[in-house]
Formats: structure tokens, C-alpha cells, sequence
């Protein structure tokens, strides 16, 4: 192709100038959002230079957190919205102290009938909604009575709840039609149990009412919010505790893990982790090479395991769970995959769990030798010499099922176990489904042998986690293991007053489980938070919804 | 222009008869699928709902009725222009939509522009220069743009526009430099097939009589290739922009996910994992309208641009 060259050079000054023009747009706009924000960094800091003003000057932090805060839905008895934001804004009558002790919130002090069924709490006076609406036993019946006819509502308290008594302004009792130890923890939960103020539904004080606003009686309240985008807070100035060293907390919404961790490395977010939008392990060298951010780990309450299918016969012999037990290197697993962040597992619950003590915190550890030997002596043995063990002709192999979506370390963890197994002689083939694929292989079909889990956080454990995995319902069988004295023994223990009992009860059934190695244990997962230096007075909470003691932190601007 | 009316509104209609089609394929593919919304739901928490809390809530979401009656009950809200409410959020699915489409057309925009940008001039050099520095220019870029996976070039951007040159913001949507990464990552991955489809198109044409007797005439040579060359050389360009601007109306999940910009289609696939129906229904009568009014538009402006068309 010739072309005049006349022409030529002028379309080359064009797609030059073409070229320019982009280029400058681009730092145009840029240039000028530069300087905004680096002028909203520099005019708190100013501020801040003088100490005196910074404690009533604008302290304000940004937290990254991975989906919608639904603010505008934020109903204390509801399931919507964030459960961490939930936990701000609203009160309960008591709250989950580490390792499950319940302390006094809203409910000052509260005396347990003898047998159990009846509890009365008296709460704190002189307590304020953030309108200003006044906190009393009303208050409590009408945050109730909003939610605890809904069928759809599982929490013992709703079902065992015979009556809602108020016996004057400061105080109400709650009576039930059984004993059952946990009702404390789970007035403790973020939702629904907590307090609304009346005047947040539309007509005010009507149990039917529309919810309108999130009134509470927490240290924050919301200020604006943006769906899918940010959420502001601000400290309520009603609360009833110790007031809150920010002024401010605003809650970005990142979706992509990567992306918090750059937003934490680019400045715009100064907290993120944990159950507020989790941040990747692989990520963690990363962080701690950034001098401006600390890497926080704090001890989790879960505990990620593997389930045995009860329905097939290989596993229902009681050799083969323990040689898979053994089979297993959960120390590499901790420290070769998940660079070192959590704990080798040692039974159901970690010791951060109520009822779990080192005395009852037992496991299998990992004995190739023992592990093949409990395979020879369920019979199996390899006799065509294809490295899988048979037993009346029939190979060893077993269908492992997972999902990668909200565990992308499974993927792997699944795998190192897979080749392992192997080494042993059992064959394990691998499924990796998308998340409501796997949910309904674990809940209604059971079709696996091997499945990845976990149980529950803190508040849940251990009865709520014992009571809906390893228990029958009225309509079927336990789901990970199906034992007749096992369920005896958490039916003693959630129904016991006493707490020698109770924990008499929890260290049978973790016995229990270890003798019969009811599940495969593996690993203790960390929460990993990533703070900025700026960040001071942080202090890792002890449930999902309240990880952080908010009113703790402060920031150095 | 008479039949060509005729034709458009004849088009127009067959939008009712597809749009039926489609809810009634979508709404028995998600059925197919394992898991049970109320449940989902429930599980939201992470706890194990009982069966008896199931139920309520299968029933509050009217889940319980014969599938063809649920979907008729559907197809009767829609037909009174009420796309229904979300299971997961109980907010209205329209209003949803609708607050999350100017983020979505913003960005289709601004990606549409970023193509545009980044392919016609490196399209019309390699066309003009074949073999040359820019036409060798023209292949590297389009064999990039078309094999870098998406969410490794927006983290690129992200890490060396935000962290590095703090220039652009990292994430969200909040004035005008906050488009650019996500549109250049858009952009960028379209560009590619558009900067080899208008050079070759543009080589076809240049070589036509049409343009000979154009040169014969005496006229520059940019005239020759901005008039009379290019409208014809970016007729194909065209048809291609018009399934591109429809997918991307749809929304872009990874781009959406990694810059947390708030469209289309991280609520589509938030809805899909969590079976929300009512959600993913909605969702798919938006796509089909946009398609459908896409195609529409694209066919008329080949109609406008290209005389032969209109004689057939």
C-alpha cells in the first residue's frame, strides 16, 4: 500500500494528537483527584498534630468489608444486612466474653430459676436509644414480641418461650418450657435477639410496625450509606459504655480479596480481615513486607474437618476412619498450605471453644505405619499390586467432595490428602462442586464419602454445632455421624443446669468422638486481620459478628 | 424509508415472543439446578435451618405452589410491570436494577470509548503500514488484549495506577478517574480483535475500484480514507461492537468484583449462587430487551450507513 506522503505525515500528526489528548484526559483527571485526596490525608492530620483537639476532632477510619451492610435494613429482628454492623449498632441483654463467658450488657445481672426454665434479667437503667427514645423492660418485651412468633425463626429461645413477663420498668422475665443452658448465649447473638428502639418502626411501638430506621442503643449509628458501596458510622452520642475513641468508621465495600489487600497497601482502607471480607493467605508476605500495615492473627472458633459418609460400608468400619486419621499430615498441612496460619486440628473444636480443655482436646496424630496397619487389619490388602488396597476383590475407593468457592484452600488441602490416602492405599477421587451443588451432597442427597467441612463460630459452639450435625431431627438421621450414645450424651449436656455435669457430658462426647473417629479433624483456621501502623488500640473480639473491639481503636492521623 | 419502518416495528414485536421464551427456559434451568432458595437463604448465617423454618419461609416465597403455577403467578406481575422483590434482600428487583444500570451503562461507555480509542488509530496504521513498526504494534497489542485474562491486568493496573503511582483511586466508583482503570481493562480486552478486524476490512476496501477512482480524482488521501474508505471498512467493526455493547451491558462480573464497581453483574451472580429467582428472572428480561434493542439499533445503522441493504 503507497500513500501520498503529503498525507501521510499529517495522519501521523494526527493519531499523535489523538494519542496526546488521551494521555492528557487521562492525567487530567487523574492529577486533580490526586490532590483531593491527598488534601483530605494531610487536613486530618493536621488536626491531629495537636493532641488535646484530637480527641473531639475527626477521628475517622476505613475499613474494608466484602458485601453490602444493608444499612436501610438493618432490623435488630431480622436476618438482613451486615451481621458486624448488626452487632454495632444494636445491644442484647448479655454479651460473649472469651471463650463463651456471658457478661452483662444491657441486662445488668439476671438470676436462673432452679429448674432452669425461667430467667430474669435486670437491665441497666438510665440507658438511651440513640434518638434518645428511653431503654426499658418494654423496650426488651417489644424487641421480642416482633420476631419470635415467625415460624421461620429456629433459636431455642423462640420455640421454647412460654412468656414474656414485665416486671417493672427495669425489669422482665422470660419463662420457658425447658431447662436449656445455652439460652444465655444466644441472647448473646447479633441477631435477632437485640434491642430496637420503638421509635425505629412505622406506627412507633407497634410489634407489626415497618422498620424505618436503625435505632439502638450501640456505640454507633449509621449515617449515610450507599448500597453496594460504603456505609458510614458515627458513635452514638447516647451510648450507655465507654464512648468510642473514632468519631467515624467508614465501611467500603470490596468484593475481591486482592483488592483489599491493595486498597490496604494504596492507603484507602486502613483495616481488613477476618469475617469483615477475609484476606488471602498468599497475600500475607505481601503485608508483611509493607512497612505501613502489621498483620494481626487472632485465634479462631472453628475448625475445618472431613466427614465420613455413615452409609458406606467401608467407612462404617471403625479401622479404616482411624488409618485415614493417621493417613493425614496436618502439620504440613498448616505450615506447607496455609503458610503457617492456623493449628494442626486436635479434635472437633478448638481450645477457644467453651467445654474444650486440654484434657478433652485429644486427636489422632499422623502414623503411616499404624495407618496401613489398621487397613491390613480391616482386611483390606494389595493384591494385584496396583498401589490400592482390596478387600474381597473390591478396591478401596472413595468419592471426596468439596467446594472451592468460599474455601479456595480446600482445593489444596484436598488434594495433599488425596495423595496421601493414596500412599495408604485408598483411592480418593476428587469433586469439586460449586457451592449449592455441595450444600445439597452435605445436607439432603449424602452423595460422598469423603466432604469437606466446618463447624460453626463461637456463639454456636459447641451445642448449636453438636445439636445440628451430630444430632437426629424429627425428619433425619445426624448428618456427619449417626450415634445413639453420642446424642444421650449432648442431650445431657444442653439440657443440664448444673456446669460439673455439663462439662462431665461435653468430655463423653469428646471421647466419645475420639474413640469412634467419628470425622477426619484437620486443621484450626486463624482469622487474619491486616492493620495499618496508624492504627492503634487494636484488639481482636471474640465472635464473627463483633471481631474487633470497635471502641477500642484509634487512629494516629 | 416506509418498509424499512415496517421491518423495524416488525422486529420491535418479535421481542414479546422472545422475552416469553427466555423466562420460560431461565425459570425451568434454575429449577434443574440443585439446592432450595429458602434454604440458601437461611443458611445465609451459616446454620443449619430446621425443617420447620424451611417450610415457613418456602411458603412465605411462595415456593410451595406447582412450578408451572409459580411461574404463571410470575409471568402476571410482570405483565402488571412488577418484576417482584428480591428473596435474598426483599428489595424490588426493578428498582435494583435500575439503581445499578447507570454504573453499568457508565462503564460500557467508557469502555466502548477505551476500544475505540486503542483500536481505531492502531487498526487504520496497520492497515496503512502493513509490515510496518506500527502495524507489527497493531499484532502485539492485539495478541495481548486478547490473552490477558482480565483480573490479571485490572490487579496491573490497580497495583502500578493506585498503589504504585497512587493516581487512580483503588476501588469503587467516585468521580471520573475512578472509570478509567475498569474502562481501559474493558477496553483493552475488546480492543484487540477490533484492531485486526479493522485493519484487514480497511485493506479489503482500500483495494476497491471505488478508492482508485477516488485517488483518480485528486482527492486527499485522508478524505479518501475517513469518508469514503471507513465507512464501509467499519461496517463488520459494527456488528461485532453491538454483541459487545450488549454483553457488557450485562455487566462484566471479574472488572465489577475486582475495582467493587457497583453494576449489573455482581447482583446477577450474586442472585444466580444464591437462587433467587425472582432476581435471576429479572436479570435475564433486562439482558433480552438490551439484546434485542441492540441488535435492533445495529441493524438500523447498517441500514443507514451501507445503500445496498436498504435496496434488498
Amino acid at each position: 500500500m503507497r500513500t501520498h506522503p503529503k498525507s501521510t505525515s499529517l495522519f501521523t500528526k494526527s493519531l499523535f494528537l489523538m494519542f496526546l489528548v488521551v494521555t492528557m484526559g487521562i492525567s487530567g483527571c487523574s492529577s486533580r483527584n490526586y490532590s483531593s485526596t491527598s488534601s483530605a490525608r494531610s487536613n486530618p492530620a493536621a488536626s491531629g498534630g495537636a493532641a488535646p483537639i484530637a480527641e473531639t476532632g475527626d477521628k475517622t477510619l476505613t475499613v474494608a468489608i466484602s458485601a453490602d451492610a444493608g444499612i436501610d435494613q438493618l432490623d435488630a429482628g431480622a436476618y438482613k444486612g451486615s451481621m458486624n454492623v448488626h452487632a454495632m449498632i444494636y445491644d442484647g441483654l448479655v454479651e460473649y466474653g472469651e471463650k463463651g463467658e456471658i457478661l452483662p450488657s444491657l441486662a445488668e445481672s439476671w438470676d436462673i430459676s432452679e429448674d432452669g426454665k425461667s430467667y430474669t434479667f435486670h437491665l441497666r437503667q438510665g440507658v438511651k436509644f440513640s434518638d434518645g427514645t428511653e431503654f426499658n423492660a418494654d423496650a426488651v418485651k417489644f424487641s421480642f414480641e416482633r420476631w419470635i412468633k415467625d415460624p421461620a425463626n429456629s433459636l431455642n429461645v423462640a420455640t421454647a418461650m412460654e412468656s414474656l413477663v414485665v416486671v417493672d420498668e427495669h425489669t422482665i422475665t422470660m419463662n420457658f418450657n425447658k431447662a436449656y443452658y445455652p439460652f444465655l448465649t444466644e441472647l448473646s447473638f447479633a441477631r435477632p435477639v437485640r434491642m430496637i428502639s420503638p421509635s425505629a418502626v412505622e406506627p412507633a411501638g407497634d410489634i407489626n410496625g415497618t422498620f424505618v430506621k436503625a435505632v439502638g442503643t450501640g456505640a454507633w449509628m449509621a449515617e449515610s450509606y450507599t448500597t453496594d458501596q460504603e456505609a458510614v458510622l458515627v458513635r452514638n452520642p447516647n451510648y450507655w459504655g465507654e464512648m468510642p475513641k473514632l468519631s467515624k468508621i467508614i465501611m467500603k465495600v470490596i468484593p475481591d480479596p486482592q483488592s483489599r489487600v491493595l486498597a490496604l497497601q494504596s492507603g484507602d482502607v486502613e483495616l481488613a480481615g477476618g469475617q469483615l471480607g477475609k484476606i488471602p493467605i498468599e497475600s500475607v508476605p505481601v503485608i508483611e513486607a509493607d512497612s505501613s500495615l502489621s498483620l494481626q492473627i487472632a485465634p479462631g472458633t472453628n475448625s475445618h474437618f472431613m466427614i465420613f459418609n455413615y452409609h458406606t460400608p467401608a467407612l462404617q468400619d471403625l479401622n479404616i476412619r482411624k488409618a485415614i486419621n493417621l493417613a493425614m499430615n496436618k502439620k504440613s498441612i498448616v505450615n506447607d498450605l496455609m503458610n503457617g496460619i492456623g493449628q494442626e486440628a486436635k479434635g472437633l473444636f478448638p481450645l477457644t471453644v467453651p467445654y474444650v480443655t486440654e484434657s478433652n482436646h485429644t486427636w489422632y496424630g499422623y502414623d503411616k505405619q499404624e495407618a496401613k496397619e489398621l487397613l491390613a487389619a480391616a482386611g483390606y490388602k494389595d493384591s494385584d499390586g496396583d498401589g490400592i488396597a482390596e478387600k474381597g476383590g473390591i478396591p478401596l475407593e472413595l468419592n471426596f467432595v468439596l467446594q472451592q468457592a468460599e474455601y479456595p484452600e480446600w482445593k489444596s488441602i484436598s488434594e495433599l490428602i488425596q495423595s496421601e490416602l493414596r500412599e495408604i492405599g485408598i483411592a480418593v477421587n476428587l469433586q469439586v462442586l460449586e457451592p449449592n451443588a455441595y450444600y445439597d451432597a452435605l445436607w439432603t442427597s449424602k452423595a460422598y464419602d469423603l466432604i469437606l467441612y466446618r463447624t460453626y463460630d463461637d456463639a454456636y459452639n459447641p451445642h448449636a454445632f453438636l445439636l445440628s450435625l451430630f444430632h437426629q431431627t424429627p425428619e433425619a438421621p445426624a448428618v456427619v455421624w449417626s450415634d445413639a450414645e453420642l446424642e444421650a450424651q449432648i442431650d445431657t449436656a444442653v439440657g443440664s443446669t448444673d456446669l460439673q455435669e455439663r462439662q462431665n457430658a461435653y468430655d463423653s462426647i469428646f471421647s466419645r468422638m475420639y474413640e469412634e473417629a467419628m470425622f477426619a479433624a484437620i486443621y484450626f483456621p486463624d482469622e487474619l486481620l491486616a492493620v495499618n501502623q496508624r492504627v492503634t488500640g487494636f484488639k481482636p473480639g471474640h465472635t464473627t459478628y463483633s471481631p474487633i473491639y470497635w471502641n477500642q481503636l484509634d487512629i494516629l492521623k | 424509508m416506509r418498509p424499512i419502518l415496517r421491518y423495524l416495528l416488525q422486529r420491535l414485536l418479535q421481542l414479546f415472543p422472545v422475552l416469553l421464551g427466555i423466562s420460560g427456559i431461565t425459570f425451568a434451568l434454575m429449577r434443574l439446578t440443585p439446592g432450595d432458595p429458602a434454604e440458601i437463604m437461611l443458611r445465609a448465617d451459616g446454620i443449619k435451618p430446621t425443617y420447620e423454618a424451611i417450610e415457613a419461609t418456602r411458603h412465605a416465597m411462595g415456593l410451595d405452589g406447582p412450578v408451572h403455577m409459580q411461574y404463571f403467578h410470575w409471568l402476571y406481575r410482570v405483565l402488571h410491570l412488577d418484576l417482584g422483590h428480591s428473596y435474598s434482600s426483599s428489595r424490588p428487583v426493578f428498582t435494583e436494577l435500575m439503581n445499578r444500570s447507570p454504573a453499568t451503562v457508565l462503564l460500557t461507555g467508557c469502555s466502548v470509548l477505551a476500544a475505540v480509542l486503542i483500536a481505531l488509530p492502531m487498526g487504520i496504521g496497520s492497515a496503512l503500514y502493513p509490515g510496518r513498526l506500527l502495524d507489527r504494534m497493531g499484532r502485539v497489542c492485539a495478541l495481548l488484549s486478547v490473552s490477558m485474562p482480565s483480573y490479571w491486568l485490572s490487579l496491573l493496573l490497580i497495583y502500578y495506577g493506585a498503589v504504585k503511582l497512587r493516581v487512580f483511586p483503588v476501588m469503587g466508583m467516585d468521580g471520573v478517574s475512578s472509570v478509567i482503570l475498569p474502562a481501559l481493562t474493558l477496553g483493552f480486552g475488546m480492543a484487540g480483535v477490533y484492531i485486526r478486524l479493522i485493519r484487514s476490512s480497511l485493506l479489503d476496501v482500500l483495494r476497491m475500484p471505488y478508492i482508485k477512482a477516488a485517488r483518480a480524482k485528486g482527492l486527499q488521501e485522508w478524505i479518501i480514507i475517513t469518508i469514503h474508505a471507513l465507512r464501509n471498512a467499519l461496517l463488520p467493526s459494527l456488528t461485532l461492537l453491538g454483541v459487545n455493547i450488549a454483553g457488557l451491558l450485562g455487566g462484566s462480573v471479574i472488572v465489577e468484583t475486582i475495582f467493587s464497581w457497583p453494576g449489573i453483574g455482581k447482583y446477577a451472580i450474586e442472585a444466580i449462587f444464591a437462587k433467587d429467582y425472582i432476581v435471576i428472572q429479572g436479570y435475564v428480561l433486562w439482558m433480552a430487551v438490551v439484546v434485542v434493542l441492540i441488535n435492533l439499533t445495529v441493524d438500523w445503522l447498517h441500514l443507514l450507513l451501507d445503500p445496498r441493504i436498504r435496496l434488498r
